[in-house]
């Protein structure tokens, strides 16, 4: 009959000893305290889930639009010309900045620098108008070319990804003039860290979603 | 936390801005190379910058791993499915 060992590790804690029986082989990693670290969620932990669900409902339609694409790529090619390709391009820059603006602004918020996190909410909300009307005169230009919804399978595409996107570039600027009126009222972070951190990372998810859709609708379809 | 905003975060925007760049000048070049080769790179460096987006400005570099696995695989599968869709031949 065998009993297992237990071995005396002196310069260890008696608990780190390893003398339940289980394993009494010596860990070094044991030394150091085990990595619990549970993380940080930004925002409320559901609106995770709308987030992830919304991307998952864009990649599907960005998927079925390439599906399509490969049945008449010299269609999609065509069509994908007849975009102006440098305003999608600006407008990917722009979004980028109003993202790196609404970090900026997360971190002036936590440190309470007030009109700092207001100055660069109003700077995000800025580029989101800047967004906005170079979409409007986009559409614009494509309707008065006789480019409709309607005009075939890219377009039906094309205004269908643009005009959702679109739809989310309106209520995240709606929830960025929200958080600035927190910052005016000098809400503390630990009051309004939530609601803060989820309207950022909403305002990320447009900004992720347009870089997707730029690449795959402006880019890809034009090669 | 004095709120400063990490080094690492403005060096991520100059590098999704540098990014961008490239993209749109792969795009305006494609129809000289002619090959999905360029289409598979634009994706995959779209991805790299969705991927930084989530990880950086997101901070889902300090989120749960439950999360931050789900936007991962989220960016992979999208990539892959794209990559496929416009670097593989139809027959």
């Amino acid at each position: 009959m065998t009993h297992p060992r237990v071995r005396i590790e002196p310069d260890l804690p008696e608990f780190l000893w390893g003398s339940d029986g289980i394993d009494d082989r010596p860990r070094p990693s044991s030394r150091r305290p085990a990595k619990t670290r549970p993380g940080h969620i930004p925002g409320e932990a559901g609106l995770w889930i709308f987030i992830l669900g919304d991307m998952t409902l864009f990649a599907a339609i960005l998927i079925v639009f390439l599906w399509e694409r490969r049945s008449d790529p010299a269609v999609f090619e065509e069509s994908a010309h007849q975009l102006i390709q440098p305003i999608g391009a600006v407008n990917t820059l722009v979004l980028l900045l109003s993202s790196y603006l609404v970090v900026c602004a997360v971190f002036a918020h936590r440190g309470g620098r007030y009109p700092q996190a207001r100055r660069l909410v109003a700077g995000a909300v800025g580029c989101a108008a800047v967004f906005a009307g170079l979409k409007a005169f986009e559409y614009y230009s494509a309707i008065s070319s006789g480019h409709t919804p309607s005009s075939g399978t890219f377009f039906t595409f094309y205004f269908v990804l643009t005009g959702l996107h679109l739809l989310h570039v309106i209520v995240g600027t709606a929830l960025l003039l929200v958080w600035q009126t927190m910052l005016k009222r000098r809400r503390s972070w630990t009051g309004s860290q939530k609601v803060a951190e989820g309207i950022a990372s909403y305002w990320h998810m447009v900004d992720l979603l347009w870089v997707a859709i730029f690449t795959l609708v402006y880019l890809v379809s034009a090669e | 936390m004095n709120g400063a905003v990490p080094r690492r975060v403005t060096v991520v925007f100059a590098g999704l801005v540098v990014a961008t760049c490239i993209t749109w000048w792969l795009g305006s070049r494609s129809s000289a190379t002619g090959v999905g080769l360029a289409a598979a790179l634009t994706v995959l460096i779209a991805s790299a910058k969705i991927y930084f987006i989530g990880r950086d400005f997101m901070e889902l570099r300090s989120a749960p791993s439950i999360l931050r696995t789900a936007f991962t695989v989220w960016v992979g599968v999208v990539a892959v499915a794209a990559i496929a869709l416009v670097a593989v031949p139809t027959f």
